[in-house]
Formats: C-alpha cells, sequence, structure tokens
C-alpha cells in the first residue's frame, strides 16, 4: 500500500506541474460563452486584459445594460445626438459598409422587428419553442424605421441620430467577431485559441476547428479545416422557432432586412475564415440571409474563404479546399 | 517497477494537456460500444440491463448508477472536455471523453 500511495503522489504531482503552464477558462460574458484556452508565461495576463476588455465592450454594446450606448441610442428621440464611444463608431462604420454590400439583406437596423419575432435577449423564450408568426402587417408596419441611413453618424463628432424615434440598433451580428479581433489583440507571449461565441481567434500555430454540426447529429462536428488567424459561424440553428402549425417550418433570428422575415434562402450554416474579426461576423449573416450565389459572391468579393451548408444536405466552399468533411450524410456540391 | 513508473508519467501527462474533446467513449472490458457527442444530454444504459447507467449533461459525464460494491465509479468527479476517465473495475467499464483531434468548435 505504501509503493502505491508513493506512485500516486508522484502522479498527482506531475499533473499538477503539467497543467499550471497552460490555462483554459470559460466565463459568460458579452451574453455568450467565452473561452480562453492560452498557454505560455503571458497567458494570465493576457488573460486578465481580455476579460477586462470585453467587460467594457458589453457595457458598450448591449441592448439591455441600462448606460450603453446602444441602449441609449434606442431610447432617443428622433433628432437628439446621442454621444457615443469610438467602438460604437466603428460598429455603424462596419454596419453600413456590409448593409450595402449586401444590398440591404443585412441590417442591423431590423432590431424593431428582431424584438417583434421574439429574437432579442429580452424577449426569446426557447430553441424550437413554437410560435405563431407575426402578421404581414405587424411586419410592414416597422419596416419604414428599419432604414440604416436613417442613422445619421457624425465620426467626426461622434454623435448618432435618428431620423424617427422608432428606430433601434444591435451589432450582436457584428460584435462578438470584432470582440474577438480586439481581444486577440491583448495576446502577449502567449498562444493558443480564443472563442467568443463561436467566433474563434487562433493565436501562433494554426489550429485545427471543428464546424458546428447544423443539426443533431451523431457526428460531433459537420467537419474541420486548418484556421491560421480567424473563423466564424452563422446559423439558423443558434436561435430559432417552429412553426406551431408546421414544425417542419424553422423561424431563425437572422432576420433579412429586405423583408423583415428570417433568412429563408435555403442555408442553415455559413462559416467565414480569415478577414477581420467584425467584418468576417457581418459578411457570415449576410450570407445566410443572401443564399448561396449571392452569399458565395459576396464573400469572393471580400477575398475570404467559407463553408456553406445549404438545407438539402448539400454544402459548397469558397477558397477553401482543405474542409474535411466528418458528417457523411452531407454531400458536396458546386454552386 | 520503473515501467511502472514510466507509465504513470506517460497517464499524467496525457490528462493533464487540454484538449477539446466532444466524444464521449465507453469501453466495455476493452471494446469500444458507445462513441456519442457530448454536446447531447442523455442517459446511457451500458449494459442494457439498466445496472450501469452514464449520464451525460451539460457537457460532463458521471456514473448515475451502477452494480459495483464500493460505488467509486459513482463517486467519481464528473467528467469534461477537458479530458479524465471513470473506471469501474468490477464492470471492466472505462468511460472517457476522447481527445479529438480538433481544438475548439465554431
Amino acid at each position: 500500500m505504501k509503493k502505491f500511495t508513493l506512485f500516486l503522489i508522484i502522479v498527482l504531482t506531475l499533473i499538477a506541474l503539467f497543467s499550471a503552464c497552460s490555462r483554459k477558462e470559460q466565463y459568460f460574458i458579452f451574453g455568450t460563452t467565452v473561452e480562453i484556452n492560452l498557454s505560455g508565461a503571458g497567458a494570465a495576463k493576457s488573460e486578465r486584459l481580455i476579460i477586462n476588455r470585453l467587460t467594457e465592450l458589453d457595457k458598450t454594446l448591449s441592448t439591455s445594460l441600462e448606460n450603453s450606448d446602444v441602449k441609449k441610442i434606442n431610447e432617443a428621440q428622433a433628432g437628439e445626438a446621442v454621444k457615443v464611444s469610438a467602438d460604437t463608431l466603428k460598429m455603424f462604420e462596419i454596419a453600413f459598409e456590409i448593409f450595402v454590400a449586401s444590398e440591404g439583406a443585412f441590417n442591423p437596423a431590423v432590431f424593431p422587428l428582431v424584438e417583434l419575432w421574439r429574437f432579442s435577449p429580452d424577449t426569446f423564450t426557447i430553441k424550437g419553442d413554437k410560435i405563431t408568426p407575426p402578421d404581414a402587417s405587424e411586419i410592414a408596419a416597422l419596416l419604414p424605421y428599419t432604414y440604416l441611413f436613417d442613422f445619421t453618424v457624425d465620426f467626426e463628432r461622434g454623435t448618432v441620430t435618428k431620423k424617427y424615434s422608432q428606430m433601434k440598433i444591435d451589432f450582436g451580428a457584428i460584435a462578438k467577431g470584432y470582440a474577438a479581433e480586439e481581444v486577440f489583440k491583448l495576446v502577449e507571449n502567449a498562444e493558443g485559441l480564443i472563442n467568443i461565441g463561436g467566433n474563434i481567434y487562433v493565436v501562433g500555430d494554426s489550429k485545427k476547428i471543428g464546424i458546428g454540426n447544423p443539426r443533431a447529429s451523431e457526428f460531433p462536428y459537420f467537419g474541420s479545416l486548418r484556421v491560421l488567424s480567424s473563423i466564424t459561424t452563422s446559423g439558423d440553428y443558434e436561435r430559432y422557432y417552429l412553426d406551431a402549425e408546421d414544425e417542419s417550418r424553422r423561424y431563425c433570428h437572422i432576420i433579412d432586412g429586405r423583408t423583415g422575415y428570417p433568412a429563408a434562402s435555403g442555408l442553415i450554416s455559413v462559416t467565414v475564415l480569415g478577414g477581420d474579426g467584425g467584418r468576417c461576423d457581418a459578411i457570415a449573416t449576410a450570407a445566410l440571409a443572401l443564399g448561396a450565389q449571392a452569399g458565395a459572391a459576396l464573400i469572393k468579393y471580400y477575398g475570404l474563404s467559407a463553408v456553406i451548408i445549404t438545407d438539402s444536405n448539400t454544402y459548397h466552399t469558397v477558397n477553401a479546399d482543405g474542409f474535411t468533411l466528418t458528417d457523411t450524410a452531407y454531400i458536396f456540391a458546386v454552386i | 517497477m520503473l515501467a511502472v513508473v514510466l507509465a504513470l508519467i506517460g497517464l499524467a501527462v496525457w490528462l493533464a494537456v487540454p484538449k477539446a474533446g466532444n466524444t464521449v467513449e465507453i469501453y466495455e472490458s476493452g471494446k469500444l460500444v458507445y462513441s456519442l457527442p457530448l454536446s447531447e444530454d442523455r442517459e446511457v444504459d451500458v449494459k442494457g440491463d439498466g445496472k450501469f447507467i452514464v449520464k451525460i449533461e451539460e457537457g460532463k459525464v458521471f456514473v448515475k448508477t451502477s452494480d459495483c460494491p464500493n460505488q467509486d465509479c459513482v463517486h467519481s468527479a464528473p467528467i469534461k472536455s477537458g479530458g479524465g476517465v471513470i473506471i469501474c473495475l468490477p464492470n471492466e467499464i472505462v468511460i472517457k471523453i476522447t481527445a479529438t483531434d480538433i481544438d475548439a468548435i465554431t
């Protein structure tokens, strides 16, 4: 027994020694799960800096926290100039750009509709909840207040002014990607990866990343690829409802800015690699609303790579020859 | 003796290095009998007679029921994607979360 105890002590000491060099921490900040998986001398310090920056971004961009820039904008009256931070200005810059590039399919100004469909953090019930969709007249009534350029942004003075009091903005489709890139810049003397609600930045050597399976499956993930810098996925399975009268009909949380209805372009997942975090996040969302052809064109226009999964068990790749399929229920198809 | 120490050191290293495991593997008498996603909550009746139940819940795996005399496996801490093994010697059952070759899932 004594010898066994000695072995146990050796083993436990070795485990403790090896574990001290690397950290894998999970947090819930920014309305999502954040995983910081870093190793190296600078890991602990980098992690502290990351948490601080994420907390700061959450305070600025949250739709529900009192005194966030977004909340102030959303509660402001028409014509009232709201002073905002540099991060918020950056969000608007990316929003305007991708709104134009996607011809309105991607539109952060549809937040009044996001709330109508009950997909905002405050209104969301549960995944797969059975709902009766809003009336076409309710949607039509709100659309006039969702033109993104009716937010006048003075980038010099740092102010945002609404044309209509009913207008509301939400950067949920850009913020996590932007946050991932911002905190990536803070890492020093460490390597590993940072995962902010599925927006992943690789620090140091490339990593093999799996794409989440869009539907329940025996396979733990859809497929994988080697990622050098960043990767993000937009899908119709993150937040969705099912039609109370026809459960095969799904309403996902990404509202197509052109229609006011959930994206229904035949795509269930779009993964985008490379490029800057905020833009990639927005482009993945835009592509989901645009559909395979227009979505791929947008991705190619930005010189990015992507894996696109359709609702007919097929998938496409854009500049992503290194992708390996795991879920054999899907078949590769050319766009 | 030296071989055993080296083997234990190897085990320590294997257990200590964090990996993004996401598949639960259950072995019975050395044979892989279940390979399931960690992300899906479920109960597994390993032997089929209700006497050994493994539960996967919110990313954690533990033994809910066992017919072994000491119940060591039931008392073991739940294992998660970071690594770990639960063993039931009398039943010859080993439960682990595989260190798959991917680092994270987007």
